[in-house]
């Protein structure tokens, strides 16, 4: 099974910018109670989602500076960009699944 | 449809399904936990338990769910990360239809899915649950011992966490919409007597001013639409809680709060159906008192399959 791709400062550009296809990324800090408690579905959407959308974590400890890039103020967030690098859309703490589904579909046609 | 029939569908991965599923694998039934979020339900959210037995230092809500859950599978129960769309209780062989995981036939179907505290509808409320905005005062209340905070809410659960946070706190302003509370009386004269509390009737949260960390909260007058910023650490939020039964569609009887009737037994109005944990009508709800009901269901879910068996 697949799982979401760490995404730090140094493979940003190749795994997210050049990658030639949108990507959704997840903002979260190991602290954060609801950062953890999505991650077993997130890991299922980067699963589900193979090879047609970059599904990647930032740990906005690690890389503060990707954080500040795309001005998260609360975690989780997730960024959808499209497959040029530009913001689509954000959510905040989605609730499970189907509603990180329905933030997908509802801004790209997967 | 699996071509397995399950003894058991648990619905919610909290310490009340978990224990069930426990119980039951260890009982030779065929158990699957339905959980559409990471194992544990509520208590994922506190920082730190220190009201379950057994964890003199306390312990994280993750950790004790994760544990619970892997105590289970230990034993066989299996586990399923899915959201339960609607159900079939119906008859001798019920079906659990889920989101994406397709649907589950089972013998019993037990119901694990808990209560949320019901929300303000602040525009940030979500973004700010359990870091400024907090539901649960006997979890949270700890840590802003010494500090100025403020609840929102005016039955008997709203004081009742107002007092206890007075006990805690250094100050506690009570917002209420009216000018008198729902709670009993009992509630209303302690609230009297506490010299630390500070009623701020006729008053609704406007907003949460949360700019570089929480300052405050500022209420709206529903009288004269007068403006107050309540200098404070912390808005706790106690107007009531909303039982998880949606996807039940009125097929299990509930009591006047929308929680599943079910005495000690944990049977609910549906032959093998069983509710256990927050969901289920009950005057206590803890992780030690889910635990509990987890175990109690699994002893009459097992008594339910004999009787099936003994019928065919």
């Amino acid at each position: 099974m697949s799982k979401a791709l760490a995404i730090t400062v140094d493979n940003f550009q190749d795994e997210v910018v050049n990658a030639g296809k949108p990507a959704i990324l997840d903002f979260w800090a190991t602290w954060c109670p609801h950062c953890k408690r999505i991650a077993p579905s997130y890991d299922k959407i980067a699963d589900e989602y193979e090879g047609k959308l970059v599904v990647g974590k930032v740990d906005t400890d690690e890389d503060p500076a990707i954080a500040q890039k795309y001005e998260i103020e609360y975690l989780p967030t997730f960024v959808l960009l499209d497959a040029e690098g530009n913001v689509l859309d954000k959510v905040i703490s989605p609730a499970n699944k189907a509603a990180i589904d329905e933030f997908i579909q509802k801004n790209l046609s997967l | 449809m699996r071509e397995k029939v399950y003894d058991v569908v648990i619905i919610g991965g909290g310490p009340a399904g978990y224990s069930s599923a426990l119980y039951c694998a260890r009982a030779g039934l065929k158990t699957i936990v339905l959980e559409h979020l990471s194992a544990g339900g509520q208590m994922t959210l506190t920082e730190i338990i220190e009201n379950y037995p057994g964890f003199e230092e306390g312990i994280d809500g993750f950790t004790l769910g994760d544990q619970m859950q892997q105590q289970a599978e230990k034993f066989g129960a299996e586990s399923a990360l899915t959201s339960v769309t609607s159900v079939e209780l119906e008859g001798d062989l019920k079906v659990v239809h889920t989101s994406d995981e397709g649907d589950f036939e089972t013998r019993c179907v037990i119901i694990a899915t808990g209560a949320n505290a019901r929300q303000l509808g602040l525009p940030n409320e979500a973004a700010l649950a359990d870091r400024g905005i907090h539901y649960c005062a006997a979890c949270d209340g700890m840590r802003f011992k010494g500090k100025t905070v403020a609840l929102v809410g005016g039955g008997n659960t709203a004081l009742e966490d107002a007092l206890l946070l007075a006990r805690i706190c250094e100050k506690v302003y009570l917002i209420h919409r009216r000018d008198e509370y729902r709670a009993e009386k009992f509630y209303v004269d302690a609230v009297g007597e506490a010299e630390n509390i500070e009623p701020v009737l006729f008053s609704v949260v406007d907003n949460v001013d949360v700019e570089g960390g929480f300052q405050g909260v500022t209420v709206k007058n529903v009288k004269t639409d007068e403006t107050r910023f309540l200098p404070c650490e912390a808005l706790f939020v106690s107007v009531g809680r909303v039982p998880n039964t949606e996807f039940l569609q009125g097929a299990v009887a509930t009591d006047a709060g929308g929680y599943l009737e079910a005495d000690e037994t944990t049977r609910t109005s549906v032959p093998g159906v069983f509710a256990v944990g927050d969901i289920r009508t009950k005057p206590m709800r803890q992780v030690v008192t889910a635990a509990a009901d987890g175990a109690v269901s699994s002893m009459f879910a097992q008594q339910y399959i004999e009787e099936l068996k003994a019928k065919a």
